[in-house]
């Protein structure tokens, strides 16, 4: 099954193209948190952040990422160590309740998008596809925004 | 975590004295800077990042960024973000992230030799360790480091006067901090 998840602050770019595939249940969610990814140089690393809502009758979970830019893609969160150090780590097979949604917003989850194969700028887009065990294969393209 | 010090009074407590520190770092352009030298008598108002760290670091930064805008990039103020992975973040690579910030004068990104670095960031308290390390399909090793998470504030005689936990401090407090003094 593949679902394409499309995000709010997309709908007025998609209504302008066209080739966007619009097949299956577009679960659109009101959530005020913008979708997006920073920009990096090719090589380096980047982050993209969007809010999904599991809108199965089931938990769901979320068992790998790959993206259109990057060699590795992993969801991370950010997250401040016993002694009091910011550091990162790998969230793997990350749960979302039904009904519920996995909020990406810097500081916290992020999709961490490892040795991007080409420079992101402001105005390109970065697809991430996120395989989940019950919802399948869920697309998600977001705008590169400036990190500032 | 580290608060602000000091909030309304005119004389900050010195949270380091850093005048006598010699220091030789590079800049983004690949120039030398003699630290604390090259800044004296400005404020400067410094945070600590690494470039492969998109999420955490970029708060830093943009921190930085936001009280520049709103002090209208004035001359007395520099603005340095210097990271703590210089094996990894070499000028050329901190031009690229500057770049992606659009930013303009008076504001550097420092490395610097390694062992310089090291001591630098001991005299700063800044500390680091390696955590998450992930092979790719080349079998090429990528590390993450976890770090303090730190901006800081020194007078024109090169003394620590603020200090910062720098991805969630608002950058209205370190102007209201900056204020009291400059
Ligand atoms: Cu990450």
């Amino acid at each position: 099954m593949k679902n394409i998840f499309i995000l709010l602050p997309l709908i007025l770019s998609l209504l302008s193209c066209t080739s966007q595939k619009k097949e299956a249940s577009a679960s659109v969610n009101g959530s005020t948190s913008e979708a997006w990814a920073r920009p990096a140089a090719k090589g380096a690393m980047s982050a993209a952040y969007f809010t999904y809502t599991n809108t199965l009758d089931t938990a769901d979970t979320l068992s790998s990422l790959s993206s259109n830019v990057s060699m590795m893609t992993q969801l991370h969160e950010s997250y401040m160590t016993d002694d009091g150090l910011a550091g990162m780590r790998e969230m793997k097979n990350q749960v979302v309740e039904s009904n519920e949604q996995l909020v990406l917003e810097p500081g916290g989850l992020h999709v961490m998008l490892m040795r991007l194969t080409n420079d992101l700028a402001e105005g390109d887009s970065v697809t991430v596809t996120l395989n989940f065990a019950q919802a399948g294969e869920v697309v998600v393209t977001v705008p590169v925004k400036p990190a500032n | 975590m580290l608060l602000p010090l000091c909030i309304a009074c005119n004389q900050p407590k010195i949270i380091d004295d850093l005048n006598d520190a010699s220091f030789t770092l590079v800049n983004q352009e690949g120039e030398k800077i003699s630290f604390p030298e090259d800044y004296k008598g400005k404020y400067v108002v410094m945070g600590f990042i690494y470039t492969h760290c998109p999420d955490i670091c970029p708060l830093i930064t943009r921190n930085m960024v936001k009280i520049q805008e709103e002090l209208g990039s004035p001359e007395d103020v520099q603005f340095v973000g210097v990271s703590f992975d210089p094996g990894r973040d070499t000028p050329e690579v901190l031009k690229k992230y500057k770049n992606a910030f659009n930013l303009e004068e008076n504001f550097d990104f420092l490395t610097a030799d390694s062992t310089v670095m090291t001591a630098f960031l001991d005299s700063v308290r800044v500390r680091t360790q390696v955590s998450l390390s992930t092979e790719n399909e080349n079998g090429e090793k990528i590390y993450f480091l976890n770090h303090s998470d730190k901006i800081m504030v020194l007078d024109p005689k090169s003394r620590v006067i603020f200090e910062y936990g720098g991805s969630m401090t608002k950058p209205e407090y370190i102007i209201e901090d900056l204020a009291t003094v400059r």
